[in-house]
């Protein structure tokens, strides 16, 4: 193995690297004398800045409280350069200041997002079981690949509810995607959507059809009448699928 | 986790209700913790910590904080989880280090924070001194958004946490981040050298 990049060697101190790699590089650092005294460099340095930034600690909940009802011209000193730094701190800061009103709209704010998310989470499981049961070549692909895949589809989302105006946002596609209504029967259309784009997509990649409009077009009227898809739902593929997939290839 | 439901049983416990209600509000606010925990990117803390121990941690001191401050608990409970995550990350990562200098069979105890079982010689601790000098000095000439992102990451952030906190992306965070930690690397070896 050569020496590892830059960015692999920070994802590597970063633990952000998948087990097996972390042991080809830790195999390699162990061989490699030039690695291992930049690993050691770099450890060395981040444990000079730790203790630099150990040094700064936070000030006490009282303290904070105290800063925050000061006026503007009377926060000066070290807390105030704390404060600019640690967004910790700023965030009790905020929250020591806040109105009523300012905090019930951070609760709004909060509770929306929250709430969002949980939908968007059920319907990540939701569309997982679709496709799975829409696609059962492909279940490998889905299992291996669902982060990179749902990516896709985020971005297949945006281009869709773009060349497809009528698409109405809240109660078909949103649910397959995973942001609402997760229950909505319609979803089923946005299933074969999603569905024949990632299929025909992974075929071009594969280099099983070329990248054409034409190639593309067949691909996805057999692909349509193995999903038991109807004239309309066939006819709307294939005006809104092969843009997403020639933009993408 | 309904947010006022949550905000009247903190107000119910801090009027003295009892060990029940504590654990009922800690199990009721574990779905938004999770929330938070994916949201801020703290994947490195497992999930099981986070609903046997972390929840109820977090629980308490929001009550007691909200106790103090009259502020609502949710709010609370938001700031005293993500410290909590942070406090737990950097522990994550020190045991991270000792880890990969196992690995790479790299002894240098002194890489590791309260790592080692006796106390450093005189010269090291004028050497340790000199070096934290020297990189403070080296991170007061940074701009500020630089020093911030070198700041939040040493105290337990996440990248995604990061881009979260200055409304950037997780990339830009961590091109930043490793950006300065070669500058100060590169300064620190030419003061050596000099």
């Amino acid at each position: 193995m050569n020496c590892p990049s830059k960015e692999v060697m920070q994802d590597f101190i970063d633990g952000e690297l998948p087990e097996a790699e972390n042991q080809k590089i830790a195999e390699h650092i162990r061989s490699c004398d030039t690695c291992k005294t930049e690993l050691q460099e770099i450890l060395s340095l981040h444990n000079t800045i730790n203790q630099v930034v150990s040094e700064d600690e936070c000030p006490s909940y009282d303290l904070l409280e105290s800063y925050a009802n000061t006026g503007a011209n009377e926060k000066i000193g070290k807390i105030k350069e704390h404060i600019n730094l640690c967004s910790r701190c700023r965030s009790y800061v905020w929250a020591f200041q806040a109105t009523e009103e300012e905090l019930a709209d951070w609760q709004r704010q909060e509770e929306l997002t929250y709430s969002k998310f949980k939908a968007k989470d059920l319907g990540y499981n939701t569309a997982k079981e679709t496709l799975k049961k829409l696609l059962p070549a492909k279940i490998d692909l889905l299992e291996k690949g669902w982060e990179p895949i749902l990516s896709f589809v985020l971005n297949l989302k945006e281009d869709v509810l773009e060349n497809w105006p009528s698409f109405d946002q809240k109660t078909q596609l949103v649910g397959v995607l995973g942001f609402a209504e997760t229950h909505d029967p319609q979803t089923d259309a946005a299933s074969v959507i999603i569905t024949t784009t990632l299929y025909v997509s992974q075929l071009v990649s594969d280099g099983k059809i070329k990248p054409h409009q034409e190639d593309i077009e067949a691909a996805i009227s057999e692909v349509a009448i193995k999903l038991g898809a109807g004239k309309e739902l066939s006819k709307r593929l294939i005006e809104t699928v092969p843009p997403i997939i020639l933009k993408f290839s | 986790m309904d947010f006022e439901i949550a905000n009247n049983y903190a107000k119910q416990i801090e009027q003295g209700a009892d060990a029940e209600l504590h654990q009922k509000l800690a199990n009721m606010c574990t779905s938004y913790l999770l929330y938070l925990r994916k949201k801020l990117g703290f994947h490195c803390i497992p999930i099981k910590e986070i609903t046997r121990e972390l929840a109820i941690d977090a629980v308490s001191d929001a009550i007691m904080v909200q106790e103090r401050r009259n502020l609502p608990f949710t709010i609370c409970l938001h700031n005293t989880f993500r410290d909590r995550c942070r406090q737990r990350v950097r522990i994550i990562r020190e045991q991270n280090t000792i880890g990969i200098m196992g690995e790479c069979d790299i002894a240098d105890s002194s890489l590791v924070i309260g790592m080692g079982t006796h106390a450093p010689s005189a010269e090291t601790k004028v050497q340790n001194a000199e070096q934290i000098e020297l990189a403070n000095a080296i991170l007061d000439n940074h701009d500020r958004f630089s020093k911030k992102v070198i700041y939040q990451k040493m105290k337990g952030s996440t990248y995604p946490e990061m881009a979260d906190i200055f409304s950037s992306t997780l990339n830009e965070c961590k091109r930043v981040y490793w950006h300065d930690i070669t500058h100060i690397r590169k300064k620190f070896g030419q003061n050596y050298v000099n």
